[in-house]
């Protein structure tokens, strides 16, 4: 299967999403901010970093780049989208994800392991999760904290949007566990249509032992069981 | 013309910039500070006064220099 | 208009009357002030080394594996096999840090990584060596958070992980931090980068944001002692980062660089366009002619002065065959990156710069970058040394009683977690750290996507790789002894390796002392270097290339000595990474070291940390230092952890082996909020007339705790007999406390109690409830 992964000016996880999706056998390739189209590819992985800056505010300029105007197309037909940390605001910025991310409770940058449950086992980025397993993913940011009207969260909750909160070691959800202050410990969210999907913590730095955990390899297989799955030949 | 843009976050909003302002300052002795909102501020230098040109920096504003999701924005013109 | 050269000007220019003589006779004329700009920066201590020069020359670069030495090009390269070598340096940003702490630190950190691929290497990871004053005050809070933020902002932002550092906090810094930085960058052995002015008619080029007044002169800064006045001065002109300026820079240099359109590189660090002209003029043994107008300007009324020796950051000079002019422009219009052909090579030896139609300056670009005064001056030995060494155990209240000793040196910041530090590093950036911040060095690994060229198409063609790395410098051993110091600071950088499975392959050292006017402090420096020197060449380690920063005083006085030991090593393979902490119950504790050196009448407390926590005393004389030993452990140790028996491997530093073992228990980490903590229970046989607190917390060497498996004590100790290698084992591991039993006294803490107290320090230091 093949993957591609944008890369704008300040991209830095770029080759970090590339590596993942080769360790784990399969094809990836970039798609440079000023192109206008996304190719063949079958899933978009939209890596963290600090695109073009990021100095009005995370993701505000990259969504008006011209390779968004082709993931808005791609993801409208229904094509697999996952935004990864600066990825992740990116797509609140553009409108395909509700709510936005704004500066940690803690207000400095924090970098470290945290634990993650995968709140509904059903969508195409968590379908490959193992039943009640804690998921081990290191999170890098200044500004990963979720923030939504309590409506749009409660719109989320009920819909089964909310992929992916902070827990402890046991899976459970608390304060403790909250690194950043995210409402409702949320940790990543998916559209309606559960084809677009947006997280802060960083799977693709988590798919060997070798780095501390290869719990990140479920984020990939999801997407990718789901797009074989839908192929017609099967496989 | 010029734009003077002041963008601030959501009074819902946590503000945990403010916050520390407010607690610092607080700490330091500087009275009773009881609130303090941390947003930007943003100088655009225009061509000629235009309603047009008015309009696309109020849309710019809007769509681009802040987020409604999270910032409320006040615009001036002089 | 040119103002008249007085002694003050001089004097303001960080020059004497002497090497104003010296000017005029290389010149056979007066210098306009544009050349005395020139060559205060050129000629300050900074630049050219003039204090340390011949003390630098003791430093071997020998080793088959160097490939760039030192003083050649920006950083030293070394070779790590299959064709792959990593460039290395470290550098530090003192006053620029202590004037304004988060641009100092970030734009410290901007420097080394540009130092790094201007050398063809993409930068893997950087790292960093930090003095701070207590934290008791709220200045030293300040300048410790606002230096962590800036070195975060930048590194974090630029996307190369920051895996390793080492800091300290000391009244001696109090005013003037240290902020040291380091950066590795890997490449091919055919990707090597020069920094040299070659063919005569190339096009000069100019790249990067535009100049403006930014750090004016901070090269001459560096090289005065830091004042009140100097720093005001400064603040009116702070350097500012733009980590995405530089992320952009990289890969528009790194894509350039493989087009094969580039003959010379070389960024603009210090005297930016000044210091880049002429050291790439003399490197290629030619001279470079440019003109000032077409250099990208920020403000429009920029004098000649102020261009020429701007620091503005993220800028670089380009040597580019003529004819190839297009691809420059190419790749930096995709990369919206702004450049500029600002002048050409040529054959005349002088670097002449042209502004609205004048010449400003015709200086010889050699003897510019070259032939900077050299002084000779003689060191005093402090006298107080003579008091230091006559401290005896007699002498020494003990205050504190083993059991309450020990919780305070875990909470000495010094000692204690630096996680508040790291957790605003991104460590995990770029996949590279396999070993997290929090063991003896860090581990990074060297893969496809390590190297210069992007595609994700390029087979692996070769094994990865890895890399150990640590960085040490124990300065008030340092100051009471700078040789015995200095050997023990690179003799401990070796032992973290070692315990991570790494063999030395390169140093890069940063030198930062007080005022070498003053004849101790050269003393200092003197003896310092001759102890580093020896010491790496004793490891096999060769010094390529590091940073001398002096003048690092305030108006009460001078740093202790700090020499940084930034050593990188690489290890065998996968299997043979180690880190500190305990992993299973029921493992054999060793210790592999004597217990108590006889030949020290101090017991390893001299100049210890917990002289310092318990009594207040920063004195005694360091423990003595035996590279032989050292040498023989250390090889060892890693044939054990090559063998696969090792399950974890600590060295004893400041507090000695009590505070090594809580490490062991209390280190590991799974996850936020999730410490991994295992006990332990020691049984020491008792030593005649060595007392607990220095059995506990003396600080002789070399001395490893390691773990194995139960059945593989025998095998160890076997063969620790025929390499004639002292070894023991003292316990095992299980259960919640640590428990050292030493003659009749058995002390027992619960390890929950040492990890809090170790692990919440800082934070709570930076947060007085």
């Amino acid at each position: 299967m093949k993957f591609s992964v944008l890369q704008f000016p300040g991209s830095n996880s770029d080759q970090d999403c590339v590596h993942a999706v080769l360790a784990l056998g399969h094809q990836a390739e970039y798609l440079w901010h000023r192109q206008t189209s996304v190719g063949d590819c079958e899933a978009i992985l939209i890596p963290g970093g600090f695109s073009y800056g990021d100095y009005l505010r995370a993701g505000a300029v990259a969504r008006h780049s011209p390779i968004l105007s082709a993931v808005i197309e791609f993801a409208r037909a229904g094509g697999l989208v996952l935004g990864i940390c600066n990825g992740f605001q990116i797509l609140c910025e553009a409108g395909l994800l509700p709510g936005a991310l704004v500066r940690n409770r803690g207000r400095t940058f924090r970098c470290e392991h945290v634990f993650l449950r995968a709140e509904n086992r059903t969508s195409p980025f968590t379908c490959a999760v193992p039943e009640a397993r804690t998921l081990k993913i290191p999170i890098a940011h200044g500004e990963g904290c979720y923030v939504a009207e309590p409506s749009t969260i409660a719109d989320l909750e009920r819909h089964g949007q909310v992929l992916w909160r902070y827990t402890d070691a046991d899976g459970r959800v608390s304060d403790e566990a909250n690194p950043n202050g995210s409402l409702a410990n949320i940790a990543g969210i998916g559209n309606r249509e559960a084809n677009v999907a947006g997280l802060m913590p960083h799977p693709e730095r988590a798919c060997e032992p070798l780095a501390g955990s290869d719990d990140g390899k479920y984020w990939l297989e999801s997407m990718i069981r789901t797009v074989t799955a839908s192929q017609p030949n099967g496989a | 013309m010029k734009a003077k843009i002041t963008i601030t976050p959501k009074a819902a909003i946590l503000d945990p910039q403010g916050q520390q302002v407010q607690q610092t300052m607080e700490q330091l002795g500087y009275g009773d500070i009881r609130r303090a909102r941390v947003g930007k501020y943003l100088e655009l230098e225009l061509g000629d006064d235009t309603p047009e040109l008015r309009n696309q920096v109020q849309r710019a504003c809007r769509e681009f220099l802040s987020n409604p999701v999270i910032e409320d924005f006040q615009l001036d013109f002089e | 208009m040119e103002p008249e050269l007085t002694d003050d000007l001089l004097a303001s220019h960080g020059l004497t009357p002497e090497e104003y003589e010296r000017i005029r006779d290389l010149l056979g004329r007066s210098p306009t002030f544009c050349e005395l700009g020139i060559f205060s920066v050129m000629w300050s201590e900074h630049c050219s080394y003039k204090n340390t020069k011949p003390l630098l020359r003791q430093f071997s670069g020998r080793s088959p594996r160097v490939l760039i030495g030192a003083g050649e090009e920006n950083a030293g390269v070394v070779d790590i096999g299959d064709r792959l070598a990593v460039a290395f340096k470290i550098e530090s940003h003192n006053h620029p840090s202590a004037v304004e702490p988060f641009q100092g630190a970030a734009t410290g950190v901007g420097g080394i990584l540009r130092d790094i691929f201007t050398m063809g290497a993409r930068p893997v990871c950087i790292a960093n060596s930090l003095r701070f004053g207590p934290l008791d005050s709220p200045r030293n809070q300040r300048l410790l958070q606002g230096v962590v933020a800036g070195i975060g902002h930048y590194g974090n932002c630029f996307g190369a992980p920051t895996v390793a550092g080492e800091v300290y906090f000391d009244p001696c810094y109090d005013g003037n931090p240290l902020v040291n930085a380091f950066a590795l960058g890997v490449l091919r052995h055919e990707q090597i980068a020069r920094g040299a002015a070659q063919g005569v008619g190339n096009p000069v080029f100019y790249v990067g944001p535009p100049t403006g007044r930014d750090g004016l002169a901070g090269a001459a800064f560096a090289s005065q002692d830091l004042s009140e006045e100097s720093a005001t001065q400064q603040r009116n002109s702070v350097q500012v980062g733009d980590p995405f300026m530089e992320k952009l820079l990289l890969e528009a240099c790194l894509e350039l660089l493989a087009t094969g359109a580039v003959t010379g590189i070389q960024d603009m660090g210090a005297a930016g366009l000044t210091c880049s002209t002429c050291e790439t003029a003399a490197r290629g043994k030619s001279g470079i002619e440019i003109e000032l107008d077409r250099v990208p300007q920020r403000s429009p009324d920029m004098t000649p002065y102020e261009i020429l020796l701007s620091e503005s950051q993220e800028r670089m000079l380009l040597i580019i065959h003529r004819g190839r002019e297009a691809e420059v422009k190419t790749v930096f219009d995709k990369w919206n990156l702004p450049w500029a052909e600002i002048g050409a090579v040529t054959d005349t030896g002088q670097l002449v710069v042209r502004h609205r139609g004048e010449v400003v300056a015709d200086l010889p670009a050699q003897a510019l970058a070259d032939e900077a005064p050299v002084y000779t001056r003689t060191g005093r030995r402090p006298a107080e040394l003579e008091r230091h060494w006559s401290l005896t155990l007699d002498r020494v209240p003990f205050s504190e009683p083993p059991e309450t000793a020990l919780l305070k040196l875990l909470a000495w910041p010094s000692i204690a977690s630096k996680n508040w530090i790291y957790r605003q590093y991104d460590y995990t950036v770029r996949n590279a750290c396999v070993l997290y911040p929090g063991s003896d060095a860090a581990v990074v690994r060297i893969k496809r996507d390590s190297l210069p060229e992007v595609t994700a198409e390029a087979p692996a063609s070769f094994p990865e790789k890895f890399l150990g790395l640590t960085l040490d410098g124990n300065a008030r051993l340092v100051r009471l002894d700078p040789y015995r110091g200095s050997m023990l600071a690179v003799a401990e950088a070796a032992r973290n390796l070692a315990c991570s499975g790494a063999h030395p392959i390169g140093v890069t050292d940063n030198l930062n002392f007080g005022n070498p006017h003053d004849p101790e402090i050269f003393w200092q420096i003197q003896e310092s270097v001759k102890g580093i020197a020896e010491a790496c060449a004793f490891f096999g380690a060769p010094v390529t290339g590091g940073n001398v920063s002096l003048y690092n005083q305030n108006p009460v006085g001078a740093i202790d000595p700090t020499p940084v030991i930034a050593m990188v090593g690489l290890i065998a393979d996968e299997a043979a990474i180690t880190s500190q902490w305990f992993k299973d119950e029921n493992d054999a504790v060793l210790l592999l070291g004597e217990l108590s050196d006889p030949r020290d009448s101090l017991q390893g407390l001299g100049g210890s940390a917990y002289l310092q926590v318990s009594d207040q005393l920063s004195s005694g004389r360091p423990p003595p230092v035996d590279l032989e030993r050292e040498k023989r452990v250390a090889d060892a140790l890693r044939g054990w952890i090559e063998s696969g028996i090792v399950k974890s491997a600590h060295d004893c530093s400041e507090g000695g082996l009590a505070v090594a073992l809580s490490e062991c228990c209390i280190s590991r980490q799974s996850g936020r909020n999730t410490p991994q903590l295992l006990g332990t229970r020691i049984e020491l046989e008792p030593c005649e007339g060595v007392r607990a607190e220095a059995m506990l917390f003396g600080e002789s060497n070399p001395r490893i705790v390691i773990t194995v498996e139960k059945r593989f004590v025998p095998k160890v100790l076997g063969q620790a007999e025929i390499l004639d290698l002292p070894i023991r084992e003292i316990g095992a591991t299980g259960g919640d406390r640590l428990a050292i039993r030493y003659g009749q006294e058995t002390y027992s803490w619960d390890v929950t109690t040492l990890h809090h107290t170790w692990w919440t320090a800082i934070e709570r230091q930076l947060q007085p409830s």
